[in-house]
């Protein structure tokens, strides 16, 4: 199976999060408010998606934060996690990871701004 | 903000050894920073959490700058301004602030994590600072009222680092080893007990180099990088370093880095005086000298600069009200007042030092291993400081006594109490140990060993005396025995706990 929803997809507090794939990338999106609440859960969808980034050796992961009101530091950590992980794997098998953000937002020009900067041959922002 | 602007660079080649212990520290320090930090801001954080945040930042940035890791250095220079403004609004921080702080301290953990000769591929410090600057410079223009942020507690990330020489276990199993070699010479006769004596004592002693790390390439790394700092400065000096050889234990090692880092900019910006100023007494010279003094290890760092000012010093203390006005003072406790967390001579601190934070975390790092600090200062002459710290598990007290059915002297520890017994059914330790007989005494000395509801007979050739041991080969305390020195003797250390359970006997 190539396509289809990705496990750990959850809607809890004021936070929807689901992830799909398809036969070139794998999106995942954040629609809500993420606090410290669904930290856990951020955190198991992200390795899903890293996992199965691998497992069809998907080249990209998109990310779409648009209808995503605000996310706190201990959410964030959990992205933080998952770029060093990808840093961590051997070249070929690194997939590049797209934010797709409202510019309108300033915490989000902020904070990925910033996460940016921990790989920046592998994250990109598109607002 | 004062920074160093030099680009980042590869990891330096250091010794393997100081990279991994820098590593295993720094990340500690790190997650010791995490954690008070999300207290602070969560609002649960006491004022000793404020403490634990500034001193172990303040540390890190110093260790940074010793390696010469200028990366590691910079940002946590930045991430200390953005600490020290938070504490200004005692942690009210906008969540763009936690969001960014929470990003600088793994930003941090990742710059730390590289191995030596690795380049920054990816990395955008550059890029980092920008957003942390511009973060900072944002709210600070905004009004001081905002509420704090609730954001719960912080998950505890796993922690990877590597081992250093040998991990403890690894260190235990080799010294049970090592004794297992000392009882197979206790069997042995003529040559071969003196060859097995021989092959015991080479490997207690590299049992005991696995945990230790010699002082002297760690204190000339110190000093150059005093050195380096007194150009950045503009200052002329000269270091002079004596340790004797010394070795210590990885723990020792800590603190004593954590003390030359505070100790050696302290003087470097404090003491030594700028040339203009040292008129007739030419470049600055700054001293370290380490010895070993009996159960201790002994750090002295001496300059020949201006000396602290002790007007100048109860000047700012009554200016801050930590002494009242006109108080009756005398010079040792205004020296004191130093070592106070927060307080500094310096009115505008820079990125050197200044913001009271170095020598009150050398006296905290100091005294939780149960060591201590002196200063002596001289005006236009010099200061001196002597750090005293113990070298841990050195010694212990012990009863000792040489046992009924060999020649063997043997110890227990002192926290067992003593007390002849009269009932029959006393045994040799040296029985349970497999050790044969030699010359047994005809009339031992029966004797009742009593800890916590263990109770054991034992039989021995004199009555026991209480002494202090140097632990020659330590092993754990669930090791049934461990060799000892009292006095110019050595002695088997028995634990006739680990004894009892070994051979089943409750």
């Amino acid at each position: 199976m190539t396509e289809g929803r990705i496990q750990g997809a959850f809607q809890a507090a004021e936070l929807a999060a689901e992830a799909a794939s398809d036969d070139e990338r794998i999106t995942v999106t954040f629609k809500g408010s993420a606090d410290t609440r669904v930290m856990a859960q951020v955190n198991e969808l992200l390795t899903h998606v890293h996992d199965r980034a691998l497992e069809q050796a998907r080249r990209e992961v998109v990310v779409d934060f648009r209808d995503l009101e605000f996310m706190n530091s201990s959410c964030f950590k959990a992205f933080v996690t998952w770029i060093v992980r990808v840093q961590g794997l051997a070249e070929d098998a690194q997939y590049k990871i797209r934010f797709l953000s409202d510019r309108g937002k300033h915490w989000q020009r902020r904070s990925l701004g910033a996460l940016t900067c921990f790989a920046v041959d592998l994250v990109e922002v598109d607002a | 903000m004062s920074v160093d602007q030099s680009p980042p660079q590869t990891v330096p080649d250091l010794p393997p050894q100081v990279m991994a212990r820098f590593r295993l520290v720094s990340l500690e320090r790190l997650e010791r920073i995490d954690a008070a930090w999300q207290a602070l801001i969560a609002g649960s954080g006491s004022e000793a959490d404020g403490e634990t945040l500034t001193r172990e930042l303040h540390t890190l940035k110093g260790d940074a700058r010793v390696l010469g890791l200028g990366d590691v250095g910079m940002l946590s220079q930045r991430v200390e301004d953005l600490v020290f403004a938070a504490l200004r609004r005692r942690f009210q921080v906008h969540e763009d602030v936690d969001i960014v702080m929470t990003m600088a301290i793994q930003f941090l953990g990742m710059l730390i994590r590289r191995k030596a000769g690795m380049v920054s591929g990816g990395i955008d410090l550059e890029g980092f600072l920008k957003q942390v600057d511009a973060v900072t410079l944002e709210w600070l223009q905004q009004p001081s009222s905002i509420p704090a942020p609730n954001t719960g507690g912080s998950a505890r990330r796993v922690r990877t680092v590597e081992p250093v020489s040998a991990t403890p276990d690894t260190r235990d199993r080799l010294a049970s080893l090592t004794t297992d070699v000392y009882l197979e010479h206790l069997r042995a006769t003529g040559a071969t007990r003196d060859r097995l004596h021989a092959t015991f004592a080479g490997l207690a002693r590299a049992v005991e180099e696995l945990g230790e790390v010699a002082l002297g390439p760690v204190v000339e790394q110190h000093l150059a990088a005093a050195k380096a700092l007194a150009r950045e400065l503009g200052k002329e000096e000269e270091t002079r370093a004596d340790t004797g050889g010394t070795r210590v234990k990885e723990r020792v090692l800590e603190v004593l880095g954590v003390a030359l880092v505070h100790l050696l900019r302290n003087a470097v910006d404090h003491g030594i005086e700028a040339p203009a100023r040292r008129a007739g007494k030419g470049p600055g010279t700054l001293r370290v000298a380490v010895r070993e003094r009996g159960s201790e290890v002994e750090l002295r760092v001496e300059d020949d600069g201006r000396g602290v000012d002790i007007a100048g010093a109860r000047a700012q203390a009554e200016a801050i009200g930590l002494v009242p006005l006109g108080a009756t003072l005398t010079e040792e406790a205004i020296v004191d007042l130093l070592f106070r967390d927060g307080f500094s001579t310096r009115e505008v601190p820079t990125d050197v030092s200044g913001r009271g934070v170095g020598l009150s975390a050398v006296r905290a790092e100091v005294e939780k291993v149960g060591g201590s600090i002196e200063v002596s200062t001289r005006p236009g002459r010099g200061s001196r400081f002597i750090v005293r710290v113990p070298l841990a598990s050195h010694r212990c007290d012990v009863h000792v006594f040489t046992a009924a059915r060999a020649p063997i002297r043997l110890a227990v520890g002192a926290e067992w109490e003593i007390a002849p017994s009269v009932g029959g059914g006393a045994r040799c330790l040296t029985e349970w140990l497999d050790l044969p007989a030699r010359n047994p005494v005809k009339t031992p000395v029966a004797l009742e060993l009593l800890l916590a509801g263990d109770r054991l007979l034992v039989a021995a050739a004199d009555t026991p005396t209480r002494a202090s041991a140097v632990r020659w080969c330590p092993t754990a305390s669930s090791c049934a025995c461990e060799v000892v020195r009292v006095g110019d003797e050595e002695a088997l250390l028995v634990r006739p706990a680990s004894l009892h359970e070994r051979a089943g006997l409750r």
